[in-house]
């Protein structure tokens, strides 16, 4: 009989006080949870068995209308799609300045440079068919045309994530921080803010090398090369996801401290962040949807972690925000 | 669709054909929807992920195998979309303030979802044996199953349709469904006990 009550409940034929009653049954007794769960997966998968014969039969009179409609679901699904890159495309700032830069004696290369400004994000296209993704706050140097020996980049700043056009007869540098990454075609991410530099290899091989070009390392699928100062640098295994997830504008965090955090949320949102000395320390992990607004993330923050916040604007649109810890009253003893 | 068809298009689609795209898109959206629908209760999001699979899927596509079941395939994405979906909904309902039993809904059927393991190869083998108790059933006892499952008509709307009583419409999805789950024990079983570890 309880049986009967979830399926109303899964085929909706409830109403919202019914509702409200048989969920909170189910929430809370063990045994109905697993009918429900077993249930509603049934549900699930007989639905998605529907044969598509049997709704031309059976919406034979709408028909007309469901193609239509599907053209046009197509078509803004097109739309869609186009502008989700358009976009980012769109709100790159590209800076079409020409560097003339002379080699050392026969070759001259002309340059182009980006500059991706803080809360937005690039996508550019190499003449050999590379492609770079670019974070929030980048700034690249890329010849219009490669050199005969090698493919040249230089990331001056901010954060790549690049999918090399294999060519074995010219191996791609990314010249970075006093660095060189070498690869032949490969799928890496590059991030070099401020004095931090960290190497991610996703697919492939690529080998570090120092600006003497004396070899550091050679990265593994998986590994990470990561710089902070000059003297010290570590290479471990780590879960790439976390460092490559911002292409679809989600930034991941696992246990880093809020003032690291903040340094990325003020590129992400184009903000200022003040942070009181107290909570410097306090450690998050969490995913920061680009998509959500500041406010919403602030007040997720407020929530979750007692920290409080306000935002000022000042008269030239600038925002800043202001993060100090919820006092908790104490008992005295 | 017949077997060597679906690799047919599959191997276009791999190429980077557009028209196969399409085709798998309007043979198979309404099916991937029903299911995203099923966890997620709200259509115009479930039609936004059910959009992101098939975008996966064409992102995806020179990862695909001639042998792949598409269907399978498309479900395996829905379904992490769908998990990523509805955890977050938890926490925006958790600390929205919103309605208690919509978070509970929420909660409910991530865990549900995440009971259930489609292994691309056992997919195809439970949609067989559905097709094949449904073909068993008295016919209008499937017709009954078939109006409310697929076709999303309430309980009252099967009534009028085929102008029987409420009480009987009821009788005969209970029926069916005792039927399904009968047939699929096996695999629901195997399904909930590959997941106790985990939960």
């Amino acid at each position: 009989m309880e049986q009967e009550k979830i399926l109303k409940l899964i085929t909706n034929e409830l109403d919202e006080r019914e509702r409200e009653e048989v969920l909170n049954e189910i929430y809370n007794s063990k045994e109905l949870r697993d009918t429900y769960y077993e249930l509603l997966n049934l549900q699930a998968l007989v639905s998605s068995t529907k044969s598509s014969q049997k709704v031309s039969e059976y919406e034979l009179g709408n028909y007309v209308d469901e193609i239509s409609r599907k053209k046009l679901q197509g078509i803004l699904y097109g739309v869609k799609y186009v502008l989700r890159y358009a976009a980012i495309i769109i709100l790159a700032f590209i800076v079409g300045r020409f560097v003339e830069i002379r080699m050392a004696g026969k070759e001259q290369l002309s340059y182009n440079e980006i500059i991706v400004p803080k809360g937005q994000m690039s996508v550019l296209t190499l003449c050999d068919g590379t492609i770079l993704y670019l974070n929030s706050y980048t700034r690249l140097r890329y010849p219009v045309e490669f050199s005969k020996k090698e493919r040249k980049i230089f990331l001056l700043e901010g954060e790549a994530y690049l999918k090399v056009a294999h060519d074995s007869r010219k191996p791609f540098v990314v010249s970075v921080k006093e660095h060189e990454v070498k690869v032949l075609g490969t799928t890496f991410n590059v991030s070099a803010y401020d004095s931090s530099l960290q190497v991610t290899l996703v697919e492939g091989k690529v080998a570090l090398c120092d600006s003497s070009g004396a070899m550091l390392a050679t990265l593994d699928p998986g590994m990470q090369f990561n710089r902070r100062g000059k003297a010290y640098y570590r290479i471990g295994r780590v879960d790439t996801t976390e460092y490559i997830s911002w292409r679809e504008g989600m930034y991941r965090f696992h246990k880093d401290t809020l003032s690291h955090m903040v340094s990325k949320l003020e590129r992400i949102y184009d903000v200022k962040i003040e942070l009181d000395e107290q909570i410097k320390n306090y450690r998050f992990s969490g995913t920061i949807l680009k998509s959500m607004s500041v406010e919403q993330f602030l007040k997720i923050l407020k929530l979750t972690a007692n920290i409080d916040y306000s935002i000022k604007i000042d008269n030239k649109g600038n925002k800043t925000v202001y993060l100090k810890s919820i006092k908790v009253m104490k008992a005295k003893t | 669709m017949r077997y060597s068809e679906e690799e047919n298009i599959i191997s276009l689609l791999i190429q980077g054909n557009e028209a196969a795209f399409e085709k798998i898109y309007r043979m198979y959206f309404q099916r991937v929807m029903n299911f995203v629908n099923t966890y997620l209760n709200d259509v115009s999001n479930s039609k936004n992920i059910t959009q992101d699979t098939f975008l996966k899927l064409w992102e995806q596509r020179k990862s695909l195998r001639t042998n792949t079941s598409l269907l399978s395939y498309l479900l395996v994405i829905a379904r992490n979309n769908c998990l990523d979906y509805l955890k977050h909904q938890q926490i925006i309902h958790k600390y929205e303030n919103s309605v208690q039993h919509k978070y509970k809904e929420l909660e409910l059927n991530y865990h549900a979802l995440r009971r259930l393991e489609i292994d691309f190869m056992t997919y195809q083998e439970i949609e067989q044996i559905i097709q094949q108790t449904l073909n068993q059933l008295p016919p209008q006892c499937c017709e009954v199953f078939c109006l409310s499952r697929f076709e999303d008509l309430s309980n009252q709307e099967i009534a009028e349709k085929l102008e029987i009583s409420v009480k009987t419409v009821e009788a005969h999805i209970t029926r069916a469904l005792k039927i399904l789950r009968e047939a699929l024990k096996d695999y629901i079983t195997i399904l909930i006990l590959l997941n106790i570890s985990i939960k």
